[in-house]
């Protein structure tokens, strides 16, 4: 008896070993889009901003630069279809998953803010008309997920068709939930770019790295 | 003329991390300036009234770190300090602050709080909105979290009024707004894609930070008055306004 408890704990010691060994084996995609779904305070603006950092050292800012930019490289280590593969997964389950009501925002939350605004990278109109497609097809309760809750980033003014999107918006009707209402979310698709970003196209995978700059923060071009 | 208000939204700190000794050394970097510059400087115009609309998580989760059993000696005596004014928490404390600068305070709960309470002022009664904390030129960030190894920052959905929110919300706020108040301020690093954005939003003058605003320069002794020396804490600070018929 004493015998087939000691074996049966050492059996679920190793189950529980092997379960938390597995949670915790970080998934670099979901990592990288973690990060890109983080606002960095020190992360750089523009291109000049940038290289004030590197002149002034700023460790704080060429870390954070140095964060997404790994994590944008990640998510396109193999290729854009692969890429776009990725986010297009991660919007399906991640913010499916995401809990809008949890006191503190969870990794859920920001891994579905970051395969959003990696929209960004995908600019053309073929990627663009692939991801409405793909917004058409998810249940309701994640696209309320995504609009009422991600809805942000620069991905919004690099659109190449907004009419696609104010079509989308036209035919969401959960969104008269939120205070702001279908026109509230059409407005900004309607609105002129601005000339600012947050500083997501200095990470851009489709933009090599001056080769100084990757070599010094370690990262690939 | 008509009752006006005039808004404060003041975002909150981060807990104290060991790892980032640049940020929210203390919980009062929000409110020390916005006390002296209602008091001393009378940043009130007639007809207007004041009301501080503070980012209420914020300040209670400071509270509760700095009165935790394992607090630092920094922590522990701006705790001792709080309950020597015989205040509650910060929160009573900035209650009390506001009441003593003349103005009504709210705690909001969720960053969307900001629009709905906009939302149920009268029409053409808001003079002007200021804003003061940390911010990015994502958005303003009413509480810092920190991340990865130390990264600080704040999570879009839960701890900010992200830039699109601007655009997202006009139809519910646009109309509350009086077409001839003072400039909206918006006190916080890089603040200047919002200030535009509210600009060319609203139609009204708007101004905030190109780059860094350092809140110590709120203890340095000095002539200029505090809103004035934020704007100008940092040789690259670069405060910009936005005037409402330039866009």
């Amino acid at each position: 008896m004493r015998t087939s408890f000691l074996a049966c704990a050492a059996g679920l010691t190793a189950a529980l070993t092997i379960f938390i060994a597995d949670t915790n084996a970080a998934d670099p995609v979901q990592d990288a889009f973690e990060r890109l779904g983080f606002v960095y305070l020190d992360h750089p603006a523009t291109r000049k901003g940038l290289d004030d950092c590197f002149r002034s050292n700023d460790k704080g800012c060429l870390s954070a630069f140095a964060d997404q930019r790994r994590a944008a490289l990640t998510v396109f280590d193999q290729g854009p279809r692969i890429a776009m593969d990725r986010v297009l997964g991660a919007v399906g389950r991640e913010c499916a998953s995401l809990n809008p009501h949890a006191s503190e925002a969870d990794a859920a939350g920001r891994t579905c803010a970051g395969a959003i605004n990696s929209f960004y990278f995908f600019s053309s109109d073929a990627e663009d008309l692939k991801i409405v497609d793909h917004l058409r097809g998810l249940p309701e309760s994640t696209l309320w997920n995504v609009f009422a809750h991600c809805f942000d980033g620069d991905w919004i003014a690099n659109r190449p068709d907004k009419r696609r999107w104010i079509t989308l918006i036209d035919d969401l009707k959960i969104l008269d939930k939120t205070p702001e209402g279908r026109a509230g979310f059409k407005n900004v698709f309607r609105s002129p770019p601005s000339k600012l970003t947050s500083g997501i196209d200095l990470v851009d995978p489709r933009v090599d790295l001056p080769k100084w700059q990757a070599a010094r923060l370690g990262v690939p071009r | 003329m008509p009752s006006l208000n005039f808004i404060i939204l003041i975002g909150g700190p981060g807990k104290i991390a060991s790892c980032d000794p640049a940020h929210d050394q203390t919980w009062k970097n929000y409110i020390a300036p916005i006390q002296v510059a209602v008091r001393k400087e009378k940043i009130v115009a007639p007809g207007e009234r004041l009301h501080w609309w503070v980012y209420a998580p914020a300040y209670r989760e400071r509270w509760d770190d700095d009165s935790k059993a394992r607090a630092t000696q920094t922590q522990r005596k701006e705790v001792a300090a709080i309950r020597a004014l015989h205040a509650n928490d910060y929160l009573d404390r900035i209650q009390r602050a506001a009441s003593g600068a003349g103005a009504s305070f709210k705690a909001l709960e969720k960053p969307n709080d900001f629009w709905v309470e906009l939302g149920k002022l009268p029409d053409g009664s808001v003079s002007r909105v200021w804003y003061i904390g940390h911010a990015s030129m994502d958005g303003l960030m009413l509480k810092l979290i920190h991340f990865g190894a130390c990264s600080p920052g704040a999570d879009r959905d839960h701890d900010m009024i992200p830039l699109n929110a601007i655009r997202k919300n006009e139809p519910l706020v646009g109309r509350k707004l009086y077409r001839h108040g003072q400039p909206s301020k918006f006190l916080g690093c890089t603040t200047r894609a919002f200030a535009e954005q509210w600009r060319n939003v609203f139609k009204l003058t708007a101004e905030g930070a190109t780059a860094k605003i350092d809140f110590s320069v709120t203890n340095r002794p000095s002539k200029v008055e505090i809103i004035e020396r934020l704007e100008k804490s940092e040789p690259t600070t670069g405060w910009t306004a936005f005037p409402a018929g330039a866009q």
